[in-house]
């Protein structure tokens, strides 16, 4: 049994973890979504965007929405953005007709999700993040 | 359309039509309606236009108008049953206004945002997109 030596771990820490753990934090992998992100903030960032007298997107929306998108693993499936009339933005994935999920994104850091999976269904609000404030 | 003076109560057989006046409420790649749609805005109430004694282009010049008024563009409609509101515990009633007699209101939303969401997912995915054709 061979025991790895601190040489051999700060080894690995360097050229192994370190990077991974940057490229999985990178955004350069969500660059789409992330261009997508950025066409509906500037739909959505005046009243009445929807014709019904929607909420406008608030700044600290459109931050939240980009740290939960750059959070994503490399690989994960691309999202349907989109906004709701309260002034959150949605990140949508769907497979088919019974199969979605749907998660807003709050300005107070919290994430509203809601899914169909198949005969099942499940919603309810997670804290995702700490809410952005402007220096 | 209805007649303003006699305006019939909303029976759940009835359809209704959501109109689409964002492009990103639906799908361009299977043509459905996004839940989005179907989210209750701040004043609580989902305006809906009644299909009933409705031609379709009846329909379509009522969706023309709130477009126009609202300065906005119509994609298209959602056109969804009356018991797709009511299998979700909300209340649909006639709310007929002088330029549309058809018009009817959904509400009895819940306060809080995710079965806000569950609702608007479950009534999306059984109405029907229809593309305004120009």
């Amino acid at each position: 049994m061979t025991v790895a030596t601190p040489y051999a771990s700060e080894f690995i820490d360097q050229a192994v973890r370190r990077p991974q753990e940057q490229l999985r934090s990178s955004t350069l992998g969500h660059q789409e979504s992330l261009e997508e992100l950025g066409e509906v903030w500037d739909e959505c960032r005046h009243a009445n965007w929807d014709g019904y007298n929607a909420l406008p997107v608030a700044q600290e929306t459109l931050c939240g929405t980009y740290q939960l998108i750059a959070s994503l693993p490399l690989g994960f499936p691309r999202p349907s953005i989109s906004a709701e009339p309260d002034g959150q933005l949605t990140l949508e994935w769907r497979k088919s007709p019974g199969r979605v999920l749907s998660v807003s994104v709050a300005p107070d850091g919290l994430l509203h999700y809601a899914g169909l999976f198949g005969p099942n269904k499940r919603y309810g609000t997670l804290v995702f993040f700490r809410p952005f404030r402007e220096n | 359309m209805l007649n303003p003076a006699q305006i019939p109560p909303v029976e759940p057989a009835e359809l209704l039509a959501r109109f689409v006046l964002y492009s990103r409420h639906f799908r361009i790649s299977d043509n459905s309606v996004k839940p989005e749609a179907f989210m209750p805005h701040p004043s609580v109430m989902l305006s809906l236009t009644r299909h009933r004694e409705a031609s379709v282009e009846g329909i379509w010049r009522e969706g023309d108008r709130v477009a126009a008024i609202r300065r906005a563009t119509l994609y298209g409609r959602a056109d969804v049953l009356v018991t797709a509101f009511l299998d979700e515990g909300l209340h649909v009633e006639s709310k007929p206004i002088p330029e549309n007699p058809n018009h009817a209101g959904a509400s009895n939303w819940p306060a809080d945002k995710p079965s806000q969401k569950i609702k608007a997912l479950q009534i999306a995915s059984k109405a029907k997109y229809v593309p305004r054709q120009n």
